[in-house]
């Protein structure tokens, strides 16, 4: 064997152009490079069906000896990086061990049972440092628990079946060490208050998620949150139990050193509507009525207000589709307040989640946002001079009324700005849009949902014109779809006249 | 001898001393590094782990490539590692006997020349893609040092690979 094969900088470089079938091969040369191919081989696992194969062949049907398991063990040293996730779809991963179902065999539990007595499970996977669980089902995850995970860092779980909360619980319970635990990414389920507390979280985003009390009870998480703080990264979807008696007021300042916070208020609101929710005392109530919702809860605003001016660079909230003027104003402001604005270069003040019928009377609910209102909420957060992306819902007429002054405060204020993006729920005039966006001189990208085709201006306005716009991306691109009275010629001298830069001017008309 | 002042000397680790294009010599980032840090004196470069044959096969392929922008990180994508194109007038510099190509390879990690190393390895790899131990044992001439129980043993446990 050359001497070459024994620098490392050589081998990884040889090794990065091979995939694993050439290591598997690779590791059956001699037990030099048994040892560099496996290593790389199993770095990374991405199904179970390798520690199966690192069993004896018979391993179903004897019971196992500490020798059994001892290439196991070799093995599983190795793991770095367990992804046991579904490159696509939402199908559940389900373990292909032929044998193991029938009843004169060994069952699964048994089997890492077994293993367990042979070995303790907590000197399992000793290196593993990222572990991610996408849909997979309860019995994945029993190798995983006891586990102690002290060289784990990142951890991502998205369950969809609620059948396996337990054991992703038990799991998460039982991770002894979570001293190296930087990120944690969990959707829909249940979470330890303790690795919430103990482990130095710098990133976290929890999407449904309560938390776990010894007493089994199910908790919202709030104040635990609030004081993790070593976050850097927040993502979190506020809960409709949101400052219920039952979680701590926030009374402190936290998360000083956040960076980047998506908060998600959709799902604060229930679907019910204001009057449904004023009458029917669905929530209790408690003293301090100007803290409060109308259904007796804290303001989402709360949440913002708690924060210790961090240096924010990012900044993601979305607001529930009917969400009222005074909600999004409070909003704004208690972000206003609580954050450092010059540092922004990320906002997203978006809508979504729209519902047709109130859950009590089945009235259709509508969205109460105005143009002036949005005006009025951006012009609180104003001026944010390093603010490069600014994604905002707006009402429909938004653009339609132009306000000069409106429009001369944004481009002083957002000198940065290079991204616009605005969610308009209905198709939008293009000179509309020209008109507004030829008032901020910097940006260069706009997207919208749907372009009207069928307001079409016959004389295009030069004065409404953006050159420095490259990219105009629209959603729901498709002239023909409602194009009735809009010539596609009329539409592309529009485009080339308004937003001449882009690549759907230059397209032209097929 | 002197060099002029586009010229640089390397003297080889067998002790010959080879003129080179400064330019192309620059392709290494230890030598770039070390005229940086010393000046250019005129005085001899000794690269103490490159006998004169191979130093000049590197010096070849420098002359070559010694237009090519500089590697950036995007580079380093996994993306561009799994492949293993070669151009064609690389694969030709490549057709060497194993020592040599090994040699190459050892001498553009020492002297730094990211893009050589990439490219010897890359040969590397291509000979040993699709073949089998048996076949990879003779190209590289190694030694099995398993009991056939033994290579049966890795290869049930590995064999999982084979469907990734």
């Amino acid at each position: 064997m050359h001497a070459a094969w024994h620098i490392y900088e050589i081998r990884h470089q040889i090794f990065s152009s091979l995939e694993p079938q050439d290591f598997a091969r690779l590791a059956r040369i001699c037990s030099t490079l048994f040892t560099v191919c496996t290593d790389k081989l199993w770095a990374r696992i991405a199904s179970l069906k390798p520690f199966l194969h690192a069993l004896p062949q018979d391993f179903r049907e004897r019971p196992l000896t500490k020798q059994d398991v001892q290439r196991l063990n070799l093995y599983a040293d190795k793991i770095q990086e367990l992804d046991l996730e579904k490159e696509s779809g939402r199908r559940a991963i389900r373990l292909k061990s032929k044998g193991l179902e029938q009843k004169s065999l060994k069952k699964w539990d048994e089997l890492w049972a077994e293993i367990a007595a042979l070995r303790p499970l907590s000197d399992f996977l000793p290196n593993v440092r990222r572990v991610c669980l996408y849909n997979v089902t309860a019995d994945v995850i029993v190798p995983l628990i006891s586990i102690t995970g002290a060289k784990l860092s990142h951890l991502s779980i998205n369950i969809y079946n609620p059948e396996t909360n337990g054991a992703v619980c038990q799991f998460l319970e039982s991770l002894a060490d979570t001293s190296r635990l930087e990120s944690v990414s969990l959707h829909d389920g249940l979470i330890p208050p303790k690795l919430i507390q103990q482990a130095p979280l710098k990133r976290l985003r929890l999407n449904h998620v309560f938390l776990l009390r010894s007493d089994q009870r199910r908790i919202p998480l709030c104040l635990d949150l609030l004081e993790k703080s070593t976050l850097e990264r927040l993502s979190f979807s506020l809960p409709v139990e949101w400052c219920w008696p039952l979680i701590d007021t926030p009374k402190g300042k936290y998360l000083p050193r956040l960076q980047k916070l998506w908060l998600d208020l959709k799902h604060f609101e229930p679907e019910r509507c204001s009057r449904c929710l004023y009458t029917k005392d669905l929530y209790i109530k408690e003293p301090g009525e100007q803290t409060r919702t109308h259904s007796g809860r804290y303001a989402p605003a709360l949440f913002l207000e708690a924060l210790d001016r961090p240096e924010l660079k990012l900044l993601k909230i979305e607001l529930p589709g009917d969400a009222t003027p005074k909600m999004v104003r409070d909003v704004v402001r208690a972000a206003r307040d609580s954050c450092q604005l010059n540092t922004f270069e990320d906002l997203t003040l978006g809508r979504s989640g729209w519902y047709s019928q109130c859950q009590e009377c089945r009235d259709t609910v509508l969205p109460e946002s105005k143009p002036e209102h949005v005006r009025e909420v951006l012009s609180t957060l104003l001026p944010m001079p390093h603010l490069r992306k600014l994604r905002l819902s707006v009402p429909l007429n938004f653009v339609d009324s132009l306000d000069v002054a409106f429009n001369c405060e944004m481009a002083n204020g957002l000198p940065m700005l290079e991204t616009l993006k605005l969610d308009f729920r209905e198709s939008v005039p293009l000179h509309h849009l020209a008109a507004f966006c030829s008032m901020l001189p910097n940006v260069t990208r706009v997207s919208l949902r749907k372009a009207d085709y069928t307001a079409l201006e016959e004389m295009p306005r030069e004065e409404w014109a953006c050159p420095r716009v490259q990219r105009l991306k629209i959603m729901d691109w498709d002239p023909d779809e409602d194009g009735e009275g809009a010539s596609r010629e009329a539409l592309y001298r529009n485009l080339q006249t308004y937003f001449p830069n882009t690549e759907l001017a230059k397209r032209g008309p097929e | 001898m002197s060099a002029t002042s586009q010229t640089i000397i390397l003297n080889s680790s067998d002790g010959v001393d080879i003129p080179v294009d400064k330019e192309v010599a620059t392709r290494s980032v230890l030598i770039r590094n070390l005229l940086e840090d010393l000046g250019d004196t005129g005085e001899p470069i000794p690269i103490l782990n490159v006998n004169e044959a191979v130093l000049k096969k590197v010096l070849e392929w420098c002359e070559q490539h010694k237009k090519d922008p500089p590697a950036t990180n995007e580079d380093d994508s996994d993306s561009r590692k799994k492949t293993t194109d070669i151009d064609e007038w690389d694969q030709k510099f490549m057709q060497v006997d194993q020592e040599m190509l090994f040699e190459i390879i050892l001498a553009a990690n020492y002297l730094d020349i990211k893009a050589l190393l990439d490219v010897g390895c890359k040969t590397v790899a291509n000979m040993i893609k699709g073949k089998s131990p048996e076949e990879i044992r003779k190209t590289f001439n190694i030694q099995n040092d398993f009991t056939p129980d033994e290579e049966d043993q890795i290869r049930r446990e590995n064999e999982w690979a084979e469907d990734r």
